[in-house]
């Protein structure tokens, strides 16, 4: 039997929605707990291994040696392309804009990074992991902005443990309140320079660390990653193309697998869901209307429950276009907040600098992750001028042919000097938190449709004042830390990029426990429709300072543990 | 932008675009740029042709001093020179597809004043002059000095740019002139300059 379906009138135990991060994990935990689930994907089907077609190609191998044509960029990636990780090597993952629109209101302008095939942007991400602590889900509550988060760290400490053994997170031990711990695979190493910086840093300043950064990545196999036909990481750092060696944690390489082996799963490709379907006599979801990504007819499928999977602003935008009698804003919308509140990280500040000596030091490989100061404003204080805080990442690397390109020089002089490394470079660069709040939001367009008659969707989000404060401090800051560190030529930098280009937006569907201002109640559960689920990122109530991935997962498998109960216990 | 109506080598990626349209609809056409197909048929393939042909942006002449002025820039040691690995021929293929019209113009310009400088100062075309004038030249405009200005040093380190990138993202520059390491196999944070001798030219992004 295939795992792919079209159409069906078959009733699942459960329908999610979205193949990425969030999904992968909602239809794997799922599966193995003995429901049958469909995996609801709006693009094409995405094979591992097979269809990583910009893996394994050395630069001279590809006609623009990994730059895209002007052309092509015109017609389809003009947003796209503003990715750091878009090339010639990976353009096939990212999303078509001209048949992807967007509003921006006036004024204003957000980046959204699109990955629509299965596997999402778990093919895509940048693979950096963290917990939240206590500190993060108590930031709300302290200066007011948000809502308080309806969880603590307690509640998904184990949460974290569980997705972090099965998805392999490499990482070092550091007792830090304010990150705790994962469940680990060894590290990477620090270069000399970077120990050397670290030593400097922890011995001036009390309150930072400087650590390796936790990835996603097989660093040392466990037999069960083994099983699941992963390898460890080889240290290409070209994960954005796809890794046959399934090193790094993806939906291809890890969850899907898992979901698949149960026998329980099914796909259905190529399915642009267009909205809920609610039983106004039941109060529930019954399933989900779909429209084919192709050929633009219309389908249903049916299930017991339903997990909105399908990004921050996806899952979002589908709520906002499931209107019935009982929700005319909405579906689970009776709070008024949905498509408020969201948030990105802010990246627009740091500091660089060159590291003298070291001359005969080097490094091999090309290791997928930097070096992590964890966030050493933690704890409110007014005295700041901001409040929250950022994490700053960089690494330490020696210059090369790329960074001397237009160095004076001719000859035979200029080549002998590209052909070796050049001088140690530095740098340390800020990942801020984003306040809460209401004006930043999300709503559909009055009249714009996109191809597949849905609604577009017009954004309007931007940073206020404190972010740009707390950027202020963070280039300050950096450039300090740099210079206890004896770095050389330190020049720090404030931009002023928009939000979206992090690609961590979160919010817009905020959970919380008081449902006259929340959609989700503290388990992902829509308050006001009880087998409806929603664990991406629009769950979220602050960005925290941290990446949101691996609490995307954490959410997502308790929401699950949850719903399976309470659909056991016939509450739902 | 140059379009070379006989060669089929050099034809116009949108006109082929155009022309496809034309026959199996916009939408189809279009979706095949994504597709690898598309990639190949206007890939760029390296010539190894002694005579210097007309380019995507550059007609022969100036693909012959483009030739000239890439040798200079990177010439041979115990490692070919950038005009053994045709980087004028990748540095126009890459102006044609990558960069706009204005971008084609600075290049061109930069030329034609290289050649003016040189009739004028030395009364003998460049790509006649000695070596050791050639370079006193490509020099002067690296250093705006002389008759060159700001704007001239400016679109010199355009093209220098684009040859360099040729160079070391070509198999010989990236695997004999410096090291390349395709599947490194893991990760060591510390190892001797001396015991790899030269830079990677495996790098993740480029």
């Amino acid at each position: 039997m295939s795992l792919y379906v079209s159409k069906t009138s078959e009733v699942f135990d459960a329908i999610v929605v979205g193949s990425g991060i969030t999904g992968g994990w909602a239809a794997k935990e799922f599966c193995e707990k003995g429901f049958k689930t469909l995996m609801i994907e709006r693009g094409r089907v995405v094979e591992h291994q097979k269809d990583y077609i910009g893996e394994n190609k050395a630069p001279w191998e590809l006609p623009l040696r990994s730059k895209v044509d002007n052309l092509l960029i015109e017609q389809q990636y003009k947003i796209q392309k503003q990715c750091y990780a878009f090339s010639d090597t990976t353009k096939h993952f990212f999303g078509n804009d001209k048949e992807l629109p967007y509003q921006t209101k006036e004024g204003t302008e957000f980046s959204w990074i699109r990955a629509n095939q299965l596997g999402g942007k778990s093919l895509l991400w940048h693979r950096q992991s963290y917990r939240w602590s206590d500190h993060d889900f108590n930031a709300n509550k302290l200066d007011g902005y948000g809502n308080d988060w309806p969880i603590r760290y307690k509640d998904l400490a184990s949460w974290y443990a569980h997705v972090e053994s099965h998805a392999g997170i490499s990482g070092s031990t550091e007792n830090l309140p304010q990150l705790p711990d994962s469940v680990y695979l060894p590290p990477f190493e620090m270069n000399q320079p970077e120990k050397f910086v670290k030593a400097k840093i922890e011995k001036h300043f009390d309150d930072r660390k400087m650590i390796i950064g936790r990835c996603a990545h097989l660093s040392q196999p466990e037999k069960h990653h083994l099983e699941q036909g992963r390898g460890p990481c080889m240290a290409r750092n070209e994960c954005h193309r796809g890794c046959s060696f399934g090193a790094y944690f993806s939906t291809q390489s890890s969850t899907l697998p898992a979901a698949v082996a149960t026998g329980h799963l099914k796909i259905a490709p190529n399915s642009v869901v267009h909205s809920l379907i609610y039983d106004d006599k039941t109060q529930r979801v019954k399933g989900i209307r779909v429209i084919d990504n192709e050929n633009l007819t219309q389908r249903e499928y049916f299930a017991k429950v339903v997990f909105l999977c399908a990004s921050t602003l996806g899952s979002t935008q589908i709520l906002l276009n499931s209107k019935s009698r009982h929700f005319p804003n909405g579906l689970g919308n009776r709070s008024g907040v949905l498509g408020h509140y969201l948030m990105d990280h802010n990246y627009n500040a740091g500091s660089t600098g060159y590291i003298d000596g070291f001359e005969d030091e080097y490094y091999a490989g090309r290791r997928p992750t930097g070096i992590y100061v964890p966030n050493f404003n933690y704890t409110p204080d007014k005295s700041r001028g901001f409040l929250r805080g950022y994490a700053l990442s960089g690494k330490a690397y020696r210059e090369n042919w790329k960074h001397m390109q237009s160095a004076d020089g001719l000859g035979v002089e200029f080549k002998n000097r590209l052909k070796h490394a050049g001088r140690w470079k530095f740098g340390l660069h800020a990942q801020g938190e984003m306040l809460p709040r209401f004006e930043n939001q999300i709503s559909l367009h009055s009249s714009l449709k996109d191809k597949w008659g849905i609604p577009q969707l017009e954004i309007n989000c931007q940073y206020s004042d404190n972010e740009k404060r707390m950027m202020q401090s963070a280039a300050e800051e950096s450039a300090k830390m740099l210079k206890v560190a004896g770095v050389k030529d330190i020049k720090s930098y404030v931009s002023h990029d928009a939000p979206g280009l992090a690609i961590h937006e979160v919010g817009t569907a905020r959970m919380g426990n008081d449902p006259r201002e929340s959609v989700l109640n503290g388990f992902n559960q829509c308050h006001d429709v009880k087998n409806l689920f929603v664990t991406d990122g629009s769950s979220f109530c602050s960005t925290a300072v941290q990446n949101p991935s691996l609490t995307f997962m954490a959410l997502t498998v308790r929401a699950v543990d949850y719903a399976v109960k309470e659909l056991k216990a016939r509450r739902i | 932008m140059k379009e070379n109506e006989n060669q089929p080598s050099s034809f116009s990626k949108r006109r082929f675009v155009q022309g496809l349209s034309f026959i199996i609809g916009g939408t189809a056409a279009s979706s095949l740029l994504s597709g690898n197909a598309f990639a190949h048929a206007i890939s760029y393939q390296k010539s190894n042709d002694k005579l210097i042909r007309e380019g995507k942006v550059l007609n022969s002449a100036e693909m012959a001093q483009l030739k000239k002025i890439a040798e200079l820039i990177i010439p041979k040691t115990d490692t070919p020179s950038a005009a053994d690995v045709d980087c004028h021929g990748f540095a126009d293929n890459q102006l044609f597809h990558c960069y706009d019209k204005v971008q084609h113009q600075r290049i061109k310009k930069l030329l034609r004043k290289i050649a003016l400088s040189s009739d004028d100062r030395f009364q003998i075309p460049f790509l006649k002059l000695k070596e050791n004038l050639q370079y006193r030249l490509l020099n002067n405009v690296e250093q705006a000095k002389q008759e060159f200005l700001p704007e001239h040093r400016s679109d010199f380190k355009f093209l220098k740019y684009l040859i360099v990138f040729g160079y070391y993202t070509s198999e010989v520059g990236a695997t004999q002139e410096l090291s390349y390491q395709a599947v490194p196999g893991g990760y060591k944070g510390s190892v001797p300059y001396s015991e790899i001798g030269k830079g990677w030219g495996s790098l993740a992004y480029y």
